[in-house]
């Protein structure tokens, strides 16, 4: 799920070399462009390296590690996921505006995707205090609750309000991200 | 003469901006410490993998923290290649009667990459190894070896393949995960691919054992193979860069 296509990268080359303007004369937004071209790519692979990693869980563990209806119900939460981790890539890059390099920001996320993620140790294994930090940040959203709904877990309805929570206010931080940056650029003095 | 010179160069353009300098640095710590804290929640449950404790874990970190500072620091130019062979400015590298591996290693560098260093060293002394014995200042030299063979490694996939910056981007991703799990558990298979396809075992597995069991088989073991693997990713970016072709596009550096 976090097999995305190099958002930030694109998104900082942008900006540094100016590419950006010629985007702006087109009649889409940006951001709405890179969203879509984020969650194309993302869910090309997300497709791809499902089977793939399937096939890997299998071979080490004898079988499929999921039902039909766990890969069903998941796919919509796992778009979300997506989503979410598409966005935060965006604003990583629009930052770049400011920042200039963000490439560090860039790693910080992917480990933070996986630490509060429930990538390399899940979530229940941390302590109490730990897991209600985590269910503050997107991270769990991004990863957590697909992962556990595909492998046939239960999660409350408060995880999906969450997750819709923080889609709507990273949605408004990247608009608002790329308004500001539009706002502030001045090019060959206009 | 000029690598002092290059270094130089290098400082200057990463201190110039201070925002983006104090942000690097505080990722980096963060960074790593958030991986800490992870792992920590897992060793206080189960306490040990394999004879591996929280210990291992701290001093396998610092060593590969070592090893990434230093090679960052000095030679970030490696993991840029991707980009240069995509962008064309590999012919810019050619044309200079210098070293190509070493020309493009040092043209870039992170001053940043020195908080890693730094906190690379601070966890190799948290672990308790560096006052145990001198095994660990052995493997200080071997972890920036390794490392910056490892960047050439996955970097000159890029020769082989058109448009890979994402792939070698995320063979960065992939090898940094595999080389930071305690190496102990992996098994069969995985220990395989550890050994030769990706050999992080050179850099986590081996090392560690020779630092927890005070073996100098394990120790010799890592210096052979990070020295093979040196080799071996030398030859792969020399293949790779006849292979490479820029059709004499005018290209601009960033």
């Amino acid at each position: 799920m976090i097999s995305t296509s190099p958002l930030v990268i694109e998104i900082m080359q942008d900006i540094r070399s100016q590419k950006i303007l010629y985007h702006l004369m087109h009649p889409i937004n940006y951001c709405t462009m890179k969203i879509c071209e984020g969650m194309g790519a993302a869910f090309f692979r997300f497709s791809v390296l499902l089977i793939w990693g399937s096939l890997w869980v299998s071979f080490i563990h004898g079988h499929i590690p999921f039902t039909t209806l766990s890969l069903a119900s998941s796919i919509i939460p796992a778009l979300f996921g997506i989503f979410l981790y598409t966005l935060i890539s965006i604003i990583i890059g629009l930052s770049s505006f400011w920042i200039r390099d963000v490439k560090t920001l860039l790693y910080m996320n992917l480990t933070a995707t996986f630490c509060f993620g429930g990538l390399i140790v899940p979530i229940s294994f941390y302590p109490p205090i730990m897991q209600t930090f985590c269910s503050f940040t997107p991270y769990p959203w991004i990863l957590w609750l697909p992962a556990t709904i595909f492998s046939g877990g239960s999660v409350s309805i408060g995880a999906f309000a969450a997750a819709i929570g923080w889609a709507l206010l990273l949605l408004y931080a990247t608009y608002s991200l790329f308004n500001l940056y539009r706002n502030r650029l001045i090019t060959e003095g206009g | 003469m000029f690598i002092k010179k290059a270094l130089q160069t290098q400082v200057k353009l990463n201190v110039i901006l201070k925002l983006s300098f104090l942000v690097k640095v505080l990722s980096i710590f963060l960074k790593q410490g958030l991986f800490l804290v992870t792992w920590s929640f897992f060793f206080y449950k189960y306490g040990e993998v394999d004879g591996w404790t929280f210990r291992e874990l701290i001093a396998m970190y610092g060593i590969i923290s070592f090893g990434v500072g230093t090679v960052e620091m000095f030679f970030y130019g490696v993991r840029e290649i991707p980009m240069y062979v995509e962008t064309n400015q590999i012919d810019n590298f050619l044309l200079q009667p210098r070293n190509v591996l070493l020309n493009i290693a040092l043209s870039k560098g992170d001053v940043v990459a020195f908080s890693e260093i730094v906190y690379g060293l601070i966890l190799m002394g948290l672990s308790g190894y560096m006052t145990k014995g001198y095994m660990l200042y052995f493997l200080l030299p071997l972890s920036p070896l390794f490392i910056f063979s490892l960047f050439l490694y996955l970097s000159s996939v890029s020769f082989y393949m058109q448009n890979s910056f994402g792939f070698v981007r995320e063979l960065y991703q992939n090898a940094n995960i595999v080389a930071t799990q305690p190496a102990s558990a992996y098994r069969g298979f995985f220990k395989v691919i550890t050994l030769t396809v990706l050999p992080t075992a050179y850099i986590s597995f081996f090392p560690i054992e020779s630092l927890r069991l005070h073996a100098y088989k394990s120790l010799l073991i890592s210096y052979a193979g990070a020295l093979t693997f040196f080799l071996i990713a030398c030859l792969f970016f020399y293949r790779g860069l006849r292979q490479y072709e820029s059709s004499s596009t005018i290209s601009y550096k960033y």
